[in-house]
């Protein structure tokens, strides 16, 4: 292994493949497409519920606290004051809040001194979710301003691992956090499995690849494209998280997960590079080598039949984004990430095995 | 190493791939400064030789030495000392002239300013922040000669240097390649083209499957295996093909000189083409 060498074909990949359309396009797409995705789908959290409350009160209240403490984490309640009860029934049947609270005189009051006052719900016509969570929150909360504790105490415990129920993980993790993360390891496995070969084959194609093996070794050309490889993917990656602000909760989890990853396709893909004998065979068949490698990604956690959830637990791609969703919330979305490690690792032996087997042949 | 020493040597080489016998126990050597052909039809064994002379193949068996090192135990030492011109025009399209032959000093760890003698030697100046791209066929093949040069390479492998080249370029490429080897530069070329190998060889070997039928000078191989002919020109205009060696033929000319009918007599030398056509029973 010659450094000299190495570094010499590793700078010029790295521009070439900047010069190189097609190369260009394959990692700009995955990127555009997190950005996409990024700023089309609400920053909020859509796993919590945002309400819009109408609301008056003719004196202080402590309602809008105490239901804020109801409803804690759950949601989101946004109060805009109204003038008097009239405008909050117009703001409501105006589809202006989802909501409307009309408190009275002494309401705080009354409630602590054991009497019933009247407290108003405005609901539009047809109440939607958010409208129905604060209706439901309204009597515990009346409890609370009232003095009164609850019966008994809960405590909820968790037993063992917390195993996502595959139906509330785009509620937890967020459509857009989750299709970001999709959209980063779209980006290495582009960069890997469509752009890498891409520039392995027309090395191999326009027979330059017989002019570096003059002076450097094979495995000097192939180390140096795993670095253009390694590079880019890691590049992409970077910048998607930093344009997106898609920061993990557990950043070191985070990186293994897409290192993995990266190492692992990056030899399928120089794989790849010496099975196809030019460019465009790998354009034609990309989109074959792309689907098992990038499709499951998108359906992690996702509810799929019970020979998909199990084929998703042995595929690298989909293993790598059940541990970046854990790193990414900084809780055991999904359990056995060790497994998921040895999975993307046993792939990983696979292409390098392959690869070496195909560098012997080229040799002979 | 040994001043004297060949600069190729090549002992009983077989190349396989597979069941296909590419060489068969060729054997020949190659002295320093020499001015080497190696010729043959397609699929004669040439570019397999080269591949593994210049380490890209590794021989079945036999030997194979360069500048003294066995092309099996020690290429990482031969591939400073040689170089090749590829028979593709193998150059980095999305660069400029000068950013391949940049890449290539690098690569054999040359100083920058090697750049720019060769692009002067081979009258690339003007284009070399060109993309290759935009190049013509004489230009690249040009450049690829700079890039083969950026080593200053002991031998030089040239794989049928002036194929698709305009007689022009052609042209200036065998004096380029004369005058490589005038400097001292060992020259190793494969070539379909008899007349070049005939003005630029000091010694040419004729290869047929793979394994070597001829093998000395030019002229050696043009006196031992080419028909002696005449052309003979008559008073009465009509022209006579003779072959000199034909008992027959020569008399008919002595009939003719006798009877004072010839006008002109043009002998025509035999040509490494009607070396090889006698050799391998087939032409080029």
């Amino acid at each position: 292994m010659h450094r000299r060498l190495i570094t010499t074909i590793f700078f010029k990949d790295l521009l070439d493949a900047i010069r190189d359309a097609r190369v260009l396009v394959a990692f700009v797409v995955p990127l555009a497409l997190g950005l996409f995705y990024n700023v089309s789908f609400d920053n909020q959290d859509p796993g919590r519920p945002s309400v819009q409350i109408a609301y008056f009160s003719a004196s202080p209240s402590g309602l809008p606290d105490a239901l804020r403490e109801v409803t804690g984490e759950g949601a989101t309640l946004t109060f805009v004051e109204a003038a008097d009860p009239a405008a909050v029934e117009r703001q409501v049947s105006a589809e202006e809040q989802e909501i409307g609270l009309v408190v009275l005189a002494g309401f705080d009051a009354a409630l602590l001194a054991g009497q019933r006052p009247t407290l108003t719900v405005i609901e539009p016509g047809e109440p939607n979710f958010d409208a129905r969570l604060l209706t439901q929150a309204v009597g515990p909360a009346l409890r609370t301003l009232s003095g009164q504790v609850s019966p008994a105490v809960v405590e909820v415990e968790s037993a063992g691992v917390a195993i996502a129920d595959s139906t509330d993980i785009l509620g937890q993790v967020g459509f857009q956090r989750y299709s970001v993360l999709a959209s980063m390891l779209f980006v290495i496995a582009m960069v890997t499995v469509l752009a890498l070969p891409v520039i392995l084959a027309e090395e191999t194609e326009k027979r330059t690849y017989e002019a570096l093996v003059l002076i450097a070794a094979p495995a000097d050309v192939i180390i140096a494209k795993a670095l253009v490889g390694f590079v880019y993917s890691l590049v992409g990656a970077g910048l998607l998280t930093v344009l997106t602000g898609l920061y993990p909760a557990d950043p070191v989890l985070y990186v293994a997960a897409l290192l993995a990853l990266t190492i692992t396709l990056t030899g399928f893909g120089l794989f790849f590079g010496g099975v196809f004998r030019n460019a465009n065979q790998i354009n034609t068949w990309s989109g074959i080598l792309l689907i098992p490698i990038i499709g499951p990604v998108f359906f992690v956690g996702l509810p799929a039949p019970n020979w998909a959830d199990a084929l998703l637990l042995v595929l690298p791609a989909s293993q790598a984004m059940r541990i970046a969703l854990n790193a990414l919330q900084g809780t055991a979305l999904f359990g056995g990430v060790a497994a998921g490690f040895m999975v993307i690792i046993a792939w990983g032996v696979v292409a390098y095995a392959l690869l070496s087997w195909q560098m012997r042949r080229r040799s002979r | 190493m040994d001043g004297d020493a060949p600069a190729i040597e090549v002992r009983d080489l077989v190349k396989t791939y597979g069941s296909v016998r590419a060489v068969r126990g060729i054997s020949f050597t190659v002295g320093q400064g020499e001015v080497f052909g190696l010729l043959g039809h397609n699929g004669a064994g040439k570019t397999t030789t080269i591949r593994v002379l210049t380490g890209r193949a590794k021989p079945t068996a036999g030997q194979a030495i360069v500048q003294g090192f066995d092309v099996t135990a020690d290429m990482d030492r031969i591939k400073p000392l040689i170089n090749l011109v590829f028979e593709e025009q193998n150059l980095y399209e999305r660069f400029s002239g000068r950013e391949n032959l940049r890449i290539f000093a690098r690569l054999y760890g040359v100083p920058a300013a090697r750049v720019d003698t060769l692009l002067e030697q081979v009258d690339l100046v003007a284009v070399a922040r060109r993309k290759v791209k935009t190049y013509s066929t004489g230009m690249r093949q040009r450049l690829l000669i700079a890039r083969a040069l950026v080593n200053q390479p002991r031998v030089l492998f040239l794989d049928e240097p002036t194929r698709g080249l305009d007689p022009a370029s052609a042209r200036d490429l065998r004096e380029m390649i004369a005058s490589l080897g005038a400097a001292g530069t060992t020259v190793f070329l494969t070539t379909h083209d008899m007349d070049e190998a005939d003005q630029l060889c000091h010694r040419v070997a004729f290869l047929s499957q793979g394994e070597i039928v001829a093998l000395d000078a030019p002229r050696e191989l043009k006196l031992r295996f080419g028909e002696r002919r005449a052309t003979v020109l008559l008073r009465d205009r009509h022209e006579h093909d003779i072959r000199l060696d034909d008992p027959a033929d020569a008399a008919r000319v002595s009939a003719w000189m006798r009877d004072d009918q010839v006008l002109t007599v043009h002998s025509r030398e035999g040509s490494l083409e009607d070396v090889f056509v006698a050799l391998a029973g087939r032409g080029l």
